[in-house]
């Protein structure tokens, strides 16, 4: 038992080497939550390779190099997400989640990449969330709102949902609102749209930029989805993006697999 | 000036005692601490050498521990060097007022995980604090322990510093000589992430100021209240690999290039 200890514990340790960096994504920019409860950023994320916490999750494929994401339901972990979350959380500032971007600064997420696996249930497809963009209230905005830590809410929720890609965003339920009133959820109801091509699971590619009222959803070269309107220009929160594959149950025997050919986010 | 320097090439240890994670056989509740002068024959000493040793590749000082035999008031367990300005004696220590600087290059290239792969934290310099007699008997203590005023810890590739503060800012003589005066600050990063790569660490302590820079780059100073107040204490140097984990089959190693302590 102690020499299988031994063993186990040798195969998890460091390399005293420093990773070298992945060319299709700034993994530095990231922060990694698990089906387990497992979390990294920056030297830690960077290390996957050679983590084999990481590795039943998240691992780079041996024959295309792609970033392999899976997400199945995992018992008796300290995870506190509702479903089966396997996210990549974008942090501007390596290691910190305080600094992030607002609608004015803008963002553009580009992407490449494939569902290859998916479980069904009762003969239909689980669902997966493969991007987010979260507004998070400022520090400033907490303490004005008089709360203990900053919440958030999602803006964006871009998701695979039976071989087609569907859109959510949030929409004011009253135009007129203005203020503190802009922060708080009760104000917000969601509007869905979805677009028409059947991605099943072959590789495509999304574009998703925000800039100054304006938010464009693109799938390949087929016409985007655009939302320019007054509830994009009272979005005062600050944002990020949320990429991976955040499959929305926690039945058992769920499963699913996302690859990444590249992932980018710009601030230019 | 006293300097005492620790290299590759001209290891000085004149000036440390070295507490491992093995129990002394006379004591089996306390660890082994070797002091000089007998620490300058380490490579000697076969208790030593699994937890203290030179690397026979790049000639770097390695400190090993895994949870085992720890010192009093502690719940884990260490590799580590204590500074003794009277070599072979804990009793001559130094204040903020005389001052002190110690500078050290170093790494930690291996330590394990916990069960959901948090990678297990090291502290890897401190500066502690200790009664004197006369405080210990003013306020009825049976040691001389008082609380570390800086702990550098290694934290999943960053550097993390943590210092004491007063939770009371008023509290005056003899209150301040208690440990439960003292409380944590809420500790602050290095930009900088050294992974596993060597890196060095200088801490500068001087009347009413503590200074701790990474890389002889990014900066952190400590003024104020707190560190004006901690001037009533006598201050010692440590370090080595402080391993913070009482998980089974944890372990970390850390590796000492370089380490010079002057006053």
């Amino acid at each position: 038992m102690r020499i299988a200890l031994v063993i186990l514990f040798i195969s998890c340790t460091l390399s005293a080497h420093a990773q070298e960096p992945l060319d299709f994504m700034d993994i530095m920019n990231w922060r990694l939550e698990l089906p387990s409860g497992y979390k990294a950023s920056d030297w830690k994320l960077s290390n996957f390779r050679k983590d084999r916490f990481a590795q039943p999750f998240f691992y780079l494929d041996s024959l295309d190099g792609a970033l392999v994401m899976e997400a199945f339901p995992v018992e008796g972990t300290r995870s506190k997400s509702k479903y089966t979350r396997n996210t990549l959380r974008e942090q501007m500032q390596p290691g910190s989640s305080d600094v992030n971007w607002t609608m004015k600064e803008g963002g553009v997420l580009e992407a490449e990449l494939q569902v290859t696996k998916m479980s069904q249930e009762d003969g239909k497809y689980h669902k997966t969330i493969l991007f987010q963009l979260d507004g998070r209230t400022s520090e400033k905005q907490t303490e004005k709102l008089g709360l203990a830590k900053s919440t958030s809410m999602p803006l964006l929720k871009i998701t695979w949902d039976n071989e087609r890609v569907k859109v959510q965003r949030r929409v004011l339920k009253n135009e007129s609102t203005v203020g503190d009133q802009l922060l708080s959820k009760s104000a917000w109801e969601n509007d869905d749209s979805r677009f028409s091509k059947k991605i099943g699971f072959k590789k495509f590619k999304i574009r998703i930029a925000v800039k100054k009222g304006k938010i464009e959803v693109q799938i390949d070269d087929d016409t985007p989805i655009i939302y320019r309107d007054t509830s994009v220009k009272q979005w005062y929160f600050e944002n990020y993006f949320i990429a991976g594959n955040y499959l929305q149950t926690k039945s058992p025997g769920a499963h699913s697999i996302v690859k990444y050919y590249y992932l980018k986010v710009n601030h230019d | 000036m006293l300097s005492v320097g620790l290299n590759a090439q001209n290891i000085d240890l004149s000036h440390w005692k070295i507490t491992i994670p093995k129990s002394r056989k006379d004591n089996p509740n306390k660890p082994i601490e070797v002091s000089p002068p007998e620490i300058k024959d380490f490579a000697g000493n076969e208790d030593l050498k699994p937890y203290f040793y030179k690397d026979p590749e790049d000639g770097a000082l390695v400190f090993y521990a895994y949870p085992a035999q720890t010192t009093r008031n502690t719940k884990y367990s260490r590799s580590e060097l204590r500074e003794q300005m009277e070599p072979g004696s804990n009793k001559v220590n130094w204040t903020f007022a005389q001052g002190g600087r110690m500078r050290g290059t170093l790494s930690v290239p291996e330590t394990t995980q916990d069960d959901i792969g948090d990678y297990h934290r090291v502290i890897i310099m401190q500066i502690h604090g200790r009664l004197t007699n006369e405080q210990r008997d003013l306020i009825g203590e049976d040691d001389n322990n008082a609380p570390p005023i800086l702990k550098i810890y290694w934290d999943e590739g960053r550097i993390r510093v943590k210092t004491k503060v007063l939770k009371d800012k008023k509290a005056k003589m003899p209150e301040i000589l208690h440990e439960k005066a003292w409380g944590d600050d809420k500790g602050r990063n290095f930009k900088e992430i050294v992974g596993t790569n060597k890196f060095t660490l200088e801490v500068n302590v001087s009347k009413g100021k503590m200074t701790v820079t990474l890389n002889d780059d990014e900066t952190f100073t400590y003024e104020g209240v707190d560190i004006d107040k901690w001037g009533v204490f006598e201050n010692y140097f440590k370090a080595g690999n402080y391993f913070q984990s009482r998980d089974k089959g944890s372990y970390a190693y850390v590796k000492y290039y370089e380490l010079e302590v002057s006053h």
